[in-house]
């Protein structure tokens, strides 16, 4: 066998194992990734829906600018067609507390993730939680704090939420702080507008 | 409108380089003369938008479509490698006294983490195909700015007296430190 | 035998990665603003290491020489990816922390480097011994950086509160700048440290001379 040959031979069947491999890992942790992904997304929306135990998903079409939205709102990211997701928050009876939209600002970072749940009579924020972000540790981290997410608690689409007025900028962090009030803003009443025609069409 | 922004957010507020720790190799060992630094910019900047361009490609019609996105990371790198094999093949046939400007940096682009870094995170946000171009012109750009900023730097350095213990690297990290501080500076400009 | 704990040593000071021969500097300064987050990096990095320097130290045989880079960075993809996945199943929190610097482990020159110069060419065991050495030192290294970042930051060290009431946290040290600044710092110290060594061995040579 001449050289090149050699060479080809080698580094396909080094290549072909690899890939096999590789799809074995893919196939074995697969599970258990989805589960711990499914257990972070169950928890966001708990912890933004006080009162519920337990949600369901509804597809709801995009109103407005969630249409533009890059975000995990559209479960395949890139054509218009797909449906918006909500998760509508239930209690022990089964009765809707609200609902929770995901929706994106760009930090200081990158971008933030961010879990908004609306309560379902009042239609004022029931809570927020922080799903991802790659802010400064110690600054910009500071969003997951309770103290700077319960402020969007009981704020509604009737005034928009205002940085500086109602809530307060974390010291050192005006772009993360803002990146979430902004993010949160913008999306409130398209979200909210979605959710009600999904409900009246079921 | 929308590529500006992105050009601008990947040049300046998220430089790679400064920012974002990609590229750090080359960064504090090309950087000790500004003409060198132009051309490990350049070259850079090539390699990262064919990569950006090459990767975009892979994503979306191999490994998507097939539910192979477990080889990623692999074809990604193996890709680099083979473009940088390519261009390094091109310009020693068709533009010699450029590649004889650039040719000793080329291999070092293979494991610039910058360039597989900047394929990754096109993929992990999803970006469409333009925005991938520029995001990986961006990256280039913005490579090169830190380079040629940190080399412009270090040439004056050389005059100055700097205590012994902090001779060499260590000055050159504390001066990266206060570029970087620099650059943050510009955070929250979009 | 000797030779091999020689070799052992040598990544853990003479030869360290980060503070001597200043590689594998991105992962060093991106993901050290904790201890935790410095020492997970650093273990990914010296599983991955460790495997692939096994392995191509047992197929330098096999491959053809012509071949040998794209076959290392197969090999080195490979375990890179398989930690990738391992890390998203069981420690998902700190996969999210480390974001995309999981898969740059492939472009980590340490590893490359060790293979091309040390795995290619001396046997199995010696390859294994000479990675876990330059993994510790990585180790180390990352865990000792991510702790002065931790601790003066954001005064905790692997999440325990250690600081004093009224301790004012120097925040920028857990920013990109401050990476710079304190491995520039340490680089200073550690150059100290070498003198300091290097003349106390000089003064007993000529002391046994005299």
């Amino acid at each position: 066998m001449n050289e090149s040959a050699k060479m080809i031979v080698v580094l396909t069947i080094i290549a072909m194992i690899s890939g096999l491999l590789l799809a074995q890992v893919y196939h074995l942790t697969y599970d258990r990734i989805q589960l711990g992904k499914a257990q972070a997304l169950r928890g966001s929306i708990l912890a933004a829906l006080p009162g519920a135990v337990d949600f369901r998903v509804i597809e709801a079409h995009p109103v407005g600018g969630l249409e533009d939205d890059r975000s995990t709102l559209r479960s395949k990211p890139g054509s218009d067609s797909d449906p918006l997701l909500l998760f509508q928050g239930l209690d022990e009876n089964g009765d809707p507390v609200g609902f929770a939209y995901v929706c994106e600002g760009v930090g200081y970072g990158g971008i933030i993730k961010i879990m908004v749940g609306v309560n379902h009579t009042s239609e004022l924020i029931s809570g927020v939680a922080i799903l991802e972000h790659v802010e400064t540790p110690n600054i910009g981290s500071l969003i997951e704090n309770e103290s700077f997410r319960n402020q969007f608690v009981g704020k509604g689409t009737a005034d928009p939420i205002a940085l500086g007025q109602d809530i307060d900028r974390i010291t050192g962090a005006t772009v993360s702080s803002r990146a979430v009030t902004e993010a949160v803003n913008r999306d409130l009443s398209n979200a909210l507008q979605a959710y009600k025609e999904a409900i009246t069409n079921e | 409108m929308e590529y500006l922004l992105l050009f601008i957010g990947t040049v300046i507020v998220n430089n790679f380089v400064l920012v974002q720790f990609l590229g750090i190799c080359p960064f504090l060992g090309v950087s000790k003369q500004v003409s060198t630094s132009v051309g490990m910019g350049i070259a850079t900047t090539f390699v990262m938008v064919m990569a950006a361009l090459a990767s975009w490609l892979i994503e979306h019609f191999i490994l998507v479509p097939l539910d192979l996105v477990y080889l990623r990371t692999l074809s990604f790198i193996l890709v680099i490698a083979a473009l940088v094999q390519l261009v390094e093949m091109f310009l020693h046939k068709s533009i010699p006294g450029l590649y004889r400007a650039m040719g000793i940096f080329l291999p070092l682009i293979t494991t610039n983490c910058a360039v597989l870094g900047l394929s990754l995170n096109a993929v992990l946000r999803s970006y469409n195909l333009g925005e991938s171009l520029v995001y990986g012109f961006g990256a280039g750009v913005g490579f090169t700015l830190a380079l040629i900023l940190m080399a412009g730097i270090r040439e004056e350095l050389e005059f100055a007296d700097i205590p012994k213990p902090l001779k060499g690297a260590a000055i050159a990290l504390i001066t990266a430190g206060l570029l970087s501080l620099a650059f943050s500076g510009f955070a929250g400009m979009i | 035998m000797n030779k091999m704990i020689k070799d052992f040593l040598r990544g853990l000071w003479d030869e360290h990665p980060t503070f001597r021969i200043m590689i594998g500097m991105c992962p060093t300064l991106a993901v050290t603003t904790s201890a935790i987050n410095g020492m997970g990096m650093a273990i990914a990095t010296t599983f991955v290491l460790i495997c692939s320097s096994l392995l191509i130290s047992m197929l330098k045989k096999v491959i053809p020489g012509g071949v040998r880079i794209p076959a290392y960075i197969i090999v080195i993809a490979t375990f890179v990816t398989t930690v990738d996945y391992l890390m998203q199943a069981y420690t998902p929190d700190l996969h999210e922390a480390l974001g995309v610097f999981i898969p740059l482990i492939v472009v980590n020159c340490i590893i490359l480097g060790r293979a091309e110069a040390y795995a290619s060419k001396m046997p199995v065991i010696w390859s294994a011994f000479d990675a876990l050495g330059m993994g510790l030192g990585f180790t180390w290294g990352l865990t000792l950086i991510g702790s002065i970042r931790e601790l003066l930051g954001s005064g905790t060290i692997f999440g325990f509160s250690v600081a004093p009431d009224g301790f004012t946290p120097f925040a920028i040290l857990t920013s990109p700048p401050g990476a710079f600044i304190t491995l520039g710092v340490l680089l200073a110290l550690m150059n100290i440290i070498s003198d300091k060594i290097a003349q106390r061995t000089r003064a007993n040579q000529q002391k046994t001379a005299s």
